[in-house]
C-alpha cells in the first residue's frame, strides 16, 4: 500500500473514464483486464497507481509520466514513451493510458530496465538517493558478474536532470 | 474452452492481433499466429504475459499458445 499521501502528490487531477470506442477507452479496457481493483480505484480516483519496487518506489500516472519515490521523499520524475509504431505513424499517436500501460508492465516485472531506459529528471532532494540506487543496482550486478563492467557502465548511461 | 489471445498497444490504443481457443485451434492457424507474433517482435515489440494478472514483460520470450499476449512497442526515454 502507498504511504498516506503519495498518490494525493498528483494533485486534483481526477481521471475521467474516456468516451466508449475511443482509442483511449481501448487502452482503458486493457488495463481494466491486468489492473487489481485496488489499482483499478486508485487509477479511477487519484489518475494514477502506486506499484511498490524494489529499488525504489514509483506512482505511475495515467499521463504516463512516473513519479519515483524513496520512502516518503519524491526523487525524481521519470519519462519512458513507447516509440515509433510500426506503421510509420508518429509517436504522438499512441493515447496517454497506452504509455501508462507500458510503464505499469516495466515497473511491475522489469524494474531494472527501468532504470536503464527511463529519462530521470531529478530533484535536488532526491540525487543523493538516485546515486544511491545507481550504487546499489552497480554492486547487484557486480556479484551477479555475468556482464563485464564497461557494458554495465553503459547500461547505467541514463540521463540524469539538470 | 481455453481461449486466448494476442492484441498490442496501438495508435488505436489496443489492436487485436489474434484470438483463438486452444481445444480447437489447427495447427496450421497456431503457426500463421505465431509468423504474427515473430514479426512484432523483429519490430522491436516486447511481449508481456497478462494471463489471469501475471502482467510480466517477458523479452525475448516464444510464443505460447497458452498465454494471453499484450505486445509492447518499443519504448525509450522521453
Amino acid at each position: 500500500m502507498p504511504f498516506p499521501g503519495a498518490l494525493e502528490m498528483l494533485g486534483h487531477c481526477r481521471f475521467r473514464t474516456p468516451v466508449e470506442n475511443s482509442t483511449q477507452w481501448r487502452a482503458f479496457e486493457t488495463f481494466k483486464r491486468m489492473a487489481s481493483a485496488d489499482e483499478l480505484g486508485q487509477l479511477q480516483h487519484y489518475s494514477g497507481v502506486f506499484i511498490k519496487g524494489r529499488m525504489a518506489d514509483y506512482v505511475v500516472k495515467a499521463s504516463g509520466g512516473t513519479v519515483v519515490l524513496r520512502g516518503t521523499e519524491v526523487i525524481a520524475t521519470g519519462c519512458l514513451v513507447l516509440t515509433m509504431p510500426d506503421d510509420g505513424t508518429y509517436l504522438e499517436v499512441y493515447p496517454g493510458l497506452d504509455h501508462f500501460i507500458a510503464n505499469y508492465l516495466v515497473l511491475k516485472s522489469q524494474e531494472r530496465y527501468y532504470w536503464k531506459t527511463a529519462i530521470l529528471s531529478v530533484r535536488d532532494v532526491g540525487q543523493g538517493r538516485v546515486e544511491e540506487v545507481r550504487r546499489e543496482l552497480e554492486r547487484e550486478r557486480e556479484r551477479a558478474g555475468s556482464v563485464p563492467r564497461q557494458t554495465w557502465a553503459e547500461w547505467l548511461s541514463f540521463t540524469l536532470g539538470d | 474452452m481455453a481461449r486466448h489471445f494476442i492484441r498490442r498497444l496501438s495508435s488505436e490504443g489496443d489492436s487485436p492481433v489474434a484470438e483463438w481457443d486452444t481445444t480447437t485451434v489447427t495447427r496450421d492457424r497456431l503457426e500463421e499466429i505465431e509468423i504474427e507474433y515473430n514479426r512484432l517482435m523483429a519490430a522491436g515489440a516486447t511481449p508481456a504475459d497478462i494471463t489471469d494478472k501475471r502482467n510480466e514483460l517477458k523479452p525475448g520470450a516464444k510464443f505460447d499458445p497458452n498465454a494471453d499476449t499484450l505486445m509492447i512497442p518499443r519504448m525509450t526515454g522521453g
